[in-house]
């Protein structure tokens, strides 16, 4: 090769080499800026669900506050006031949202219900008892004897009679009389004898008593909502995983529910965010809150671990965001209904 | 063990069950069958410890036999089957990973406090430094896989000017101050993002690194080891220790003969010939001296300054600097959607004023470390200026120190060596009356 | 005369070298010392921090191994097994059965083995997984979370940098001892 035909490849090569290396250098993703760079089959995607025809909502947000509480962790409400029970705390607000009062706790309960002049409150592995209603000198709470088997109480509801706890653990209900002493255990997996067990994949596990007192469940690995009587037989279920609006998302839904004062059954569901209202025999009614209308609330994206806490204010639906704090009341959106007029005198 | 250390340690593990027992379990596994177990992930473990010492030991061989033959047995053959060896071993098996070249983050992250430093890496990181000390670069000829990627391919050399190869040099300056910089502020280190042969060692990499390391190779043909000579920040460390070492490769065994034979041997440029040796206006000489030694402080600050007006440019390169800056304009409403970083932000619930103290260090910690940065390049600049102006004089031909790469090479160029590896002393007279006459 | 000369030039070109040496030979040592105070015996790995990681999808591609290094791992005791798991099945079709198409993994990587009416349990196959992290967000979203991310230290190269460390969005990659390669989920639901 002559002298100069190598002076030319030299030149060649090295001005090909120098563009091939600027041309790599800028086009260098380093930083995750352009993403996973993976088809649409490898992104889970649901916001089919996430989006919801407005024809479908029959609530509205009618204002909220934000609890000044740690690690809000429970909901209930009585005549006396909203109950939000927190890490060592609980605080009762009017329907405002104005403090009435607060009162220490021992723990982090797991679920709350007031009945009478009781507030029951459920701290994982036993009872405690408050009378409720009371503004200031409470004295110690009563506690129960804390239960058996590594309880775990994620639910709780009371009359006058019985109180209903739902332990997750061991995947039970238990019926205890008013002095806390176990009376009947019911919904046990005991394949012999015919009872099938609940599934609860997850630590939610919700129960309620409706106005015949009678007991509701969720069964939430079937997608089910329960009526069992008080002795634990069952006597009827609704619900069942799917796609629709009507049936429950997830792989363990409903996560938590609650009855209006009409018996019907509104209900949260963890995965899509989204707070439903079913008629007492389980048909779909409305949607009251879709994941948008949630967000509203509680702004920015929330961590998975807190989903929405329900309780029904005669027919009003409160909603708690563990994750901010904020209490959401949604109204019908039916002028008709009374707690629209009692809004409207709040004004 | 004594009984009441078995008592002690009894007690200690009754209370552990214990507390194990009593805390919450937030997913006890549902009911399943008594002759189901559970399973357990299975959890493969690294490579072990001991391989680490294998690393280690391989490290100190290689350096140590390189060392032996370029100096000592100036056996060029030898040197080559270590370079293959070195290849394979650093290279292929342990796929470019613990290299002393890529230490330099880690050292630089460990000063800053940033983690502590295995001593592995360490080690990797000092033995060539202190082999350069002894016996110059024979890390980068024998031991390296970088550079014997670079090697076997250096088939058709030309000789670059001298200035331009200064020049083109300070790139590799730059970039030790820059990986420096970016590793102590923890940035990252950006000498192993940007190997560009380690690629070709792991079988698969970004197409971006693999096109340049195929654009150095065929660069690499024509002006060997690109990478060692313009980029290597390692290079720059052995450079300056390899200037003073104890022993180096020396062309000749003997007393050179001035034959001018070795003259075209490097393929890298790192011979240098004798001197001119007719009287030089020395008048001269040294206020040009004078006007580069006042130049070095004008320099050093005009980099510091200079770069510190451009550290700006850095900041990207933090991933907290640029978290903050984003969720910053984000809060500002710049941008109607969030990122992916900026979203995880939001959902770690993180403290947003936190986040922007942290990044502020950050760009303060940049700001500071550029005008280092900016300060040593002026300083380099200055240096290579009296460098280049107060040449050594030299009488033979000799291999300069700092480029030299301890190939050995040149050995079988130089008819003394041959002649006192054949004891043929006859042709070497010959040779010598042949030259001495010219 | 001339020879003279050049001794002494050698000479003091000799002591100059000589001084330099002691001084480099001081300068590394010094270095050396510092070095070893900052360091230690013990050796890093690269781990998935599950706390952190938000399942982005950019560790099956910024790996510098394809496939990733980084796969799916199941904490079984997290686990539900449930029968409809929404790690395992695209929910959008409402259709339960195993089925390929109405699974969730592109690559079919989740196996799925019957246990007892209605527990089934889900096993990942590494070998067809390819840590994008779809299924660990879906249980994430929808179960337990007890598919995660780790980096499988049989195939990781541990890259003086890890690629994917520089391209996570939410700083879930970092080192880890050597001697604990693992950052798994446990029953408290702690990582």
């Amino acid at each position: 090769m002559s002298k100069t035909a190598t002076g030319i490849l030299l030149g060649l090569v090295v001005a090909v080499a120098i563009g091939v290396i600027v041309v790599a250098l800028a086009r260098f993703d380093l930083t995750g800026k352009g993403g996973n760079r993976l088809s649409g089959d490898f992104n889970y995607d649901q916001s089919q669900f996430e989006k919801i025809d407005p024809a479908l909502i029959g609530y509205r947000p009618a204002g909220s506050f934000r609890v000044e509480l740690p690690r809000p962790s429970a909901l209930a409400v009585a005549p006396g006031g909203i109950y939000v029970a927190a890490e060592k705390a609980l605080g009762v607000y009017d329907r405002d949202g104005r403090l009435l009062f607060q009162q220490v706790l021992s723990g982090r309960p797991t679920c709350l219900t007031v009945q009478g002049q009781r507030l029951y409150i459920g701290m994982a592995d036993h009872v405690e008892i408050l009378p409720a209603g009371v503004l200031n000198d409470l004295p110690a709470p009563t506690a129960w004897p804390k239960l058996q088997d590594n309880a775990l109480l994620t639910s709780i509801a009371a009359d006058d009679d019985a109180v209903f706890l739902a332990d997750f653990n061991n995947r039970r209900i238990l019926r205890c009389d008013l002095e806390g002493n176990v009376a009947a255990v019911i919904g046990k997996r005991d394949v012999e004898n015919g009872v099938p067990g609940f599934i609860v994949p997850s630590p939610y596990f919700d129960l309620a008593l409706d106005r015949t007192g009678r007991l509701l469940a969720a069964d939430t690995g079937r997608h089910r909502v329960e009526t069992y009587s008080r002795d634990g037989q069952l006597v009827s279920f609704w619900g069942q995983p799917g796609p629709s609006i009507e049936d429950f998302l997830g792989c363990c839904n409903p996560c938590h529910f609650a009855l209006l004062k009409d018996g019907r059954i509104v209900t949260s569901e963890k995965g899509v965010r989204r707070v439903k209202l079913y008629g007492a025999d389980g048909r779909f009614e409305c949607v009251v809150a879709g994941p948008a209308e949630l967000a509203a609330s509680a702004p920015r994206p929330i961590t998975e671990e807190d989903w929405p806490m329900l309780a029904a204010d005669g027919l009003d639906v409160l909603v708690l965001d563990g994750q901010t704090g904020t209490v959401t009341r949604f109204v019908p959106k039916t002028a008709s209904s009374a707690s629209e007029a009692s809004k409207d005198s709040g004004h | 063990m004594r009984p009441t250390s078995w008592l002690l340690t009894a007690i200690a593990v009754a209370t552990l069950a214990a507390m194990a027992w009593g805390s919450v379990e937030r997913f006890p596994p549902p009911e399943l069958p008594a002759d189901h177990p559970l399973p357990q992930p299975t959890t493969p473990a690294p490579r072990g410890g001991d391989l680490a010492l294998l690393d280690v030991a391989v490290l100190l061989a290689t350096l140590a036999l390189a060392s032996v033959f370029a100096v000592v047995l100036r056996n060029r053959k030898l040197m080559l089957a270590t370079m293959l060896f070195s290849l394979a071993y650093f290279g292929f098996y342990r796929r470019g990973c613990v290299c002393p070249i890529g230490a330099i983050g880690n050292v630089s992250w460990a000063l800053a406090g940033g983690y502590v430093l295995p001593a592995v890496v360490l080690v990797f990181f000092l033995a060539p430094l202190a082999t350069a000390l002894i016996t110059g670069r024979t890390f980068c000829a024998s031991v390296c896989p970088l550079g014997a990627m670079q090697d076997v391919v250096a088939l058709k050399p030309v000789k670059v000017p001298f200035w331009l190869e200064q020049i083109l040099g300070l790139m590799a300056y730059l970039y030790l101050a820059l990986a420096v910089l970016l590793a102590w502020t923890g940035s990252g280190f950006a000498i192993c993002q940007y190997d560009p042969f380690v690629s070709f060692f792991r079988l698969s990499g970004a197409w971006n690194m693999l096109a340049i390391g195929v654009a150095l190779l065929a660069i690499g043909v024509f002006f060997a080891r690109p990478y060692c000579r313009l980029f290597c920040p390692y290079g720059v460390l052995l450079r300056l220790l390899s200037r003073v070492s104890w022993k180096r490769v020396r062309i000749t065994p003997a007393e050179c003969i001035r034959c001018r034979l070795c003259e075209d041997a490097c393929p890298y440029g790192a011979i240098r010939p004798p001197t001119d040796t007719r009287p030089t206006d020395r008048r001269r000489g040294k206020l040009i001296l004078a006007c580069l030694l006042a130049l070095a402080p004008v320099l050093t600050a005009a980099g510091a300054l200079g770069a510190r007006r451009l550290s700006g440019v850095l900041w990207q390169a933090n991933p907290t600097v640029r978290l903050a800056q984003r969720v910053a304009a984000e809060r500002a409403g710049e941008f109607s959607d969030t990122t992916k970083a900026s979203e995880a932000f939001y959902r770690s619930s993180g403290n947003f004023e936190a986040l922007m103290a942290q990044a502020r260090q950050k760009q303060v910690d940049l700001a500071d470390g550029a005008t280092w940065l900016g300060a040593f390049m002026g300083l380099v600049i200055a240096l290579k200026l009296i460098g280049l102006h107060t040449r050594r004089r030299r009488q033979d031909f000799e291999a300069d120190p700092a480029a030299c790469l301890a190939c050995g090479r040149c050995y079988n160029y130089c008819p003394v060596h041959r002649a006192h590896r054949t004891g043929d002393f006859a042709t070497l007279e010959k040779l010598k009356a042949a030259t001495s006459k010219t | 005369m001339a020879d003279e000369k050049k001794n002494t030039a050698l000479t003091r070109r000799e002591v100059i070298q000589g001084s330099l040496l002691g001084a480099g030979a001081a300068a590394l040592t010094a270095l050396a010392a510092r070095l070893a105070v900052a360091s230690g015996p013990k050796s890093t790995v690269w781990q998935i921090d599950p706390a952190k990681c938000i399942r982005c999808g950019n560790c099956a591609t910024y790996c510098v191994l394809k496939p990733s290094a980084v796969k799916c791992v199941h904490a079984y005791a997290l686990c539900g097994y449930c029968k409809i798991c929404l790690g395992y099945f695209e929910q959008g079709r409402g259709d339960w059965s195993a089925r390929a198409e109405n699974q969730l993994c592109p690559y079919n990587a989740i196996r799925r083995l019957y246990v007892d009416e209605p527990y089934y349990e889900y096993h990942i196959d590494e070998s067809l997984c390819i840590g994008c992290g779809k299924c660990v967000e879906g249980c994430e979203k929808s179960g337990n979370g007890s598919l995660f991310l780790q980096i499988r230290h049989d195939r990781c190269v541990n890259c003086n940098q890890c690629a994917i460390a520089v391209a996570c969005p939410s700083g879930a990659i970092n080192r880890v001892d050597a001697d604990k390669p693992y950052l798994l989920k446990r029953k408290d639901g702690k990582p």
